[in-house]
């Protein structure tokens, strides 16, 4: 029972010194021993620059300082998400990493909002969202811990240089005893019987064996797709883009405490803040548009000078059927890809981290253990499958085909549910498992124009003047408050200035 | 906006009724609103020997309807219940499930993994005894706790309710509140394209209404006018007990803060402690058991006198779909539960809570019908599965009745759970689980259920220190418990003083 177990980590890059940081951090030498197995002739893909808030319980877990991590990885800080020309062309809105106001005599405050939306003196939802107007006006601070207090309603998250990530992970991991072996894979044996893995044989003839290989190979997909011939799940007919053209520009002078993605006639283009450069990518499907075109009309919407020329990216969108199979657990791109639309990436490094340590397998593979693990896997990435799609079938964009065909495309079922009640009533579901509050959706059915039609009965319990009076007050201590925060800007330099 | 709802008619009986009535009154029957809400109330089944067992987050319900523990314990229709003692379930004798963790997580483990290796070594201490809610159930005390306390425990209570005096208590707010209550039984149903028009009352006077509420219980007299007939779904294969006997014995002193259930040849005996009488209630399977061998079980197990016991049948399942048209069906007429780990009132509770965060913005367009539906569907089948798994895992040999059960097939997602459990002492928590990690892991491993591995992070603790965390853990809980209240003390400080003070 108390075996050591022998963990092969195949790939570095994002996923690979993710998962080799979180075991070293948690796992000691009695319970395993881990090698990870690295090929420094091969590029990782490390697109994953922004991030979501969970990253900094990621971070907290396995124990590493976050300023100083910040300060070796570039990094700014990012409260949401800017979606420009969504829905509509000419639209601006935030899916903030935190709530619309708070609720009025016991009701969601965006039923109580769209009761008096439109009356002399309410303002757009987003005068209500402490996140969104720390974004809107480039500010940046910690959320306080006191509850009652308004800027408590946030959280956080980062941009970072995914690679110098890595590297930061790798000295993390390598200070705490972990053996990385450079070189390339040249085959995979596996058990005749089991059919389980048995070792990975590298160029140089040198022969790993283990009990447990996590695949972190990317996009290839070694172990997975490769040696155990996983069955890919195509989410393709619902995500259209299948290429990204990625392009670093200078810093710029704005430096703002979020993500941009701008909607554009093939696709989109992101606008992520370092605090060296800005990262920016048009991620676009090939139906639509050529790579030339797009390569233009990357650079031509950059808001810096390049400091690169472009690179292009291919990918699928969609995830292979159970990522543990065997005795290989594939985590990150090996397993699936969704675009970076909503930051999604490493979340969905984490969770598969996160949940392989709650279900840690003894020696020998067990069937009822892999299948708890696909199942809280899929539900993951099925959520974020279905948010994705609201962003691009929600649209009233009359201007390109690719607008025309999203809107007409079915959605799935459960997805279709969600915005009509939320159309008919406001209705927003909660749920334990997978990603996304209430906020989030929130912010993308109103921000792409989805208008509720009527407020939830409950809401008219409470009386209209009331119901007007707190939200000015509300707006009014919200930019208050924002205006005492310090710029996003200043508060790096104080906080994490860049070391590299 | 005229097509907003004015007229709510709620049909039924006893809690079901009174509850759904009560929450309607307040929560959309307000000024502002011009909503009325009409009770049409059918014919109590209700006998002084009546009793309601809920869970902890009853309080919640409770907290909605404006009702206070005061209120409660005033009316003498409450006492408290940390949890059940099952006895005789299995060859060990008995079990706590209390609402409440097991011992605390160490490092970044699940203490319960740390208990599955102690046992694989030969460690005797049963799980149960790591449990602040179960010590202080066992020693009768009034839970109260200091906030630092907070971080290793999540012991709470739920109540035992005098089923009469608390319905007057309900019944008597909702008056107050304005609803208007009729009293008749129901001639007939006017229905128009699947949809409710009107009632006519045995009285011949007629109820239209925009929205009606089926709280009528078994008997569905609304919604069984408006399904088709493969809505109702059995679940006799899994939970077979057929027959209700209701009689009450005098209270025990101390009096419990538990409810106690004990298996018998052919069903359970659950025994709450009230503050006037012990309730007692056997279940049972008739075709198994005639009723004069359950009484006599009855009288043995609690020396109860059995004259005046109440009989009544019952058959457990589920609507499919609770809301049809404009009909929504509440509690009972919703689902039929055996009285099993104090979920009597829980469908209804849940129904309660979904419709006021459904009620329909259109009386002509009610689409969150589906949505109502598939959410108590999967509710419902996530609590059910928790009563079918005391049976599944009995161990009591050689009585056709629980040996069926033990080898009977039970739904897959409740088969998932326990090979998880069985493997690993994970539990595959689904969404919309009224249960928790804690309370399976109680039930499982009080029916003898022991997982074969533990995680293999538990090995980075060594033996030394593994002993001495449990050492600890161990003094904690006693030391923690014995610094409460007893539970007759509590009592009289809290809600007695007033009597005292009148003489």
């Amino acid at each position: 029972m108390s075996e050591q177990l022998k963990i092969v980590i195949v790939g570095g890059g994002t996923a690979g010194w993710m998962t080799a940081a979180a075991l070293m951090g948690v796992a000691t030498e009695k319970v395993c021993q881990l090698v990870l197995i690295e090929s420094d002739q091969l590029g990782t893909v490390g697109v994953g620059e922004a991030t979501l808030p969970q990253m900094k319980d990621f971070n907290d877990y396995i124990g590493i300082n976050e300023a100083d991590m910040m300060q070796k990885t570039n990094a700014t800080f990012k409260l949401g998400i800017e979606f420009v020309n969504w829905g509509y062309k000419g639209s601006s809105y935030i899916h903030p990493f935190g709530k619309f106001g708070e609720p009025i005599s016991g009701v969601d405050f965006h039923q109580m909002w769209s009761r008096v939306k439109g009356l002399d003196g309410i303002e757009p939802i987003e005068a209500y969202s402490f996140a969104v107007q720390a974004c809107r006006h480039n500010r940046f601070d910690f959320p306080v811990d006191d509850q009652t207090e308004i800027n408590s309603t946030y959280a956080y998250a980062y941009h970072f240089d995914a690679g110098l990530y890595a590297q930061y992970l790798r000295k993390f991991s390598e200070e705490k005893g972990l053996t990385r072996i450079e070189g390339k894979i040249h085959n995979v044996n596996q058990d005749p019987d089991t059919g389980n893995i048995k070792s990975v044989v590298l160029e140089s003839g040198e022969e790993i064996n283990g009990d447990y290989f996590i695949d972190c190979s990317g996009f290839r997909s070694l172990l997975l797709a490769q040696t155990l011939k996983a069955s890919f799940d195509d989410w393709s007919p619902w995500l259209l883009c299948d290429r990204a053209m990625a392009v670093q520009s200078e810093c710029s002078a704005l430096f703002p405490p979020y993500t941009q993605a701008t909607a554009k006639s093939a696709g989109w283009q992101w606008r992520i803040p370092l605090q060296n450069r800005t990262g920016n990518g048009y991620v676009y499907s090939s139906q639509f548009i050529s790579d030339d075109e797009v390569s233009q009309s990357l650079l031509s919407d950059l808001d810096s000078p390049a400091l690169k020329a472009p690179m292009m990216l291919k990918f699928k969108a969609g995830r292979y059927k159970d990522s543990w199979q065997k005795n290989c657990i594939a985590i990150g791109l090996s397993s699936g890809f969704l675009e970076p639309l909503e930051s999604t990436s490493i979340y969905l490094i984490q969770v598969a981290i996160v949940n392989l340590l709650k279900l840690f397998p003894n020696k020998i593979p067990n069937q009822t253990l892999i299948n708890e693990f696909n199942r809280l896997i899929d539900v993951e990435y099925e959520t974020v499958r279905d948010f994705l799609i609201l962003h691009y079938h929600l649209n009233s964009r009359d201007d390109s085909e690719l607008w025309h065909y999203c809107r007409n495309m079915q959605v799935p079922e459960s997805l279709k549910q969600k915005m009509e009640l939320f159309k008919h009533r406001g209705y927003v579901d909660t749920y334990k498992y997978g990603l996304f509050a209430p906020p989030s959706w929130i912010s993308v059915f109103l921000g792409q124009g989805l208008e509720q039609q009527a407020s939830d009965p409950y809401a008219y319990n409470t009386s209209q003047e009331y119901t007007e009076n707190k939200l000015r007050e509300l707006s009014a201590s919200i930019k208050k408050r924002v205006e005492l925060m310090p710029k996003h800007s200043e508060f790096v330099s104080d906080y994490c200035k860049s070391k590299m | 906006m005229n097509t907003q709802i004015k007229k709510v008619v709620v049909v039924g009986r006893d809690a079901d009724a009174w509850l759904s009535a009560l929450m309607l009154q307040l929560s959309f029957a307000k000024p502002e609103q011009s909503i009325e809400v009409h009770l049409v109330e059918l014919p109590s089944k209700l006998h002084p020997h009546d009793t309601y067992s809920v869970l902890p987050s009853h309080k919640v319900l409770h907290k909605m309807l404006g009702i206070s523990e005061n209120m409660l314990f005033k009316a003498a229709a409450a006492q408290y219940a940390l949890g059940q003692r099952f006895v005789n379930w299995t060859d060990k004798s008995s079990y706590f499930h209390c609402y409440d963790t097991h011992g605390i997580n160490i490092g970044h483990v699940e203490f319960f993994q740390y208990w599955i290796k102690a046992r694989q070594n030969g460690f005797e201490i049963p799980l149960e005894d790591f449990s602040l809610g179960v010590e202080v159930a066992k020693q009768g005390r009034f839970l109260a706790f200091s906030d630092d306390v907070q971080s290793f425990s999540k012991a709470t209570y739920g109540y035992h309710l005098n089923a009469l005096a608390y319905l007057q208590l309900i019944a008597k707010a909702a008056i107050n509140a304005g609803l208007q209550h009729h009293i008749s039984q129901i001639k007939s149903v006017e229905i128009d394209e699947g949809v409710i028009k009107s009632l006519i009352l045995e009285t011949g006077s007629v109820v239209n209404g925009d929205l009606f509420i089926d709280a009528s219980g078994p008997e569905a007299r609304l919604i069984g006018e408006l399904e088709d007939t493969e809505n109702f779904s059995s679940w006799q294969e899994w939970l077979p007990c057929d027959r209700k006997i209701i009689l009450s014995a005098p209270t025990l002193s101390p009096a419990p803060v538990f409810t106690q259930i004990t298996a018998f040849k052919q069903g359970w005996i659950g025994f709450s402690p009230l503050p006037n009488r012990t309730a007692v209630t056997a279940i049972y399977s008739s075709r198994h058991a005639s009723n004069n061998d359950v009484l006599q079980t009855m009288t043995a197990i609690s020396r109860a006198k059995t004259e005046g016991a109440v009989e009544s049948s019952f058959q457990s399942g589920a609507r499919k779909k609770l809301w049809i048209g404009n009909c929504i069906a509440i509690g009972s007429a919703a689902v039929n539960l055996e009285p099993l780990d104090a979920l009597q009132l829980h469908a209804l509770h849940l129904g309660l809570s979904l419709l006021r965060l459904f009620f329909p913005v259109n009386k002509s367009r009610m689409i969150e019908a589906d949505t109502f539906n598939q959410k108590m569907q999967s509710l419902i089948i996530n609590f059910r599965d928790f009563q079918i798994a005391h049976y599944k895992l009995n161990r009591r040999f050689n009585e056709p009745f629980w040996d069926a059960l033990r080898n009977m097939a039970i739904p897959e997602t409740l088969a998932a759970k326990i090979e998880l459990f069985k493997h690993r002492g994970v539990i595959a928590l689904l969404e919309d689980e009224t249960f928790q990690e804690e309370n399976w892991t109680s039930i499982f491993v009080g029916h003898g259920l022991i997982p074969h591995t533990f995680d293999p992070l538990v090995n980075k603790l060594s033996e030394e220190e593994h002993i001495e965390q449990f050492q600890n853990i161990l003094r904690y809980v006693v030391g923690e418990a014995q610094a409460m209240p007893s539970l007759s003390a509590h009592i009289e400080m809290t809600f007695e003083s007033n009597k005292h003070s009148m003489f």
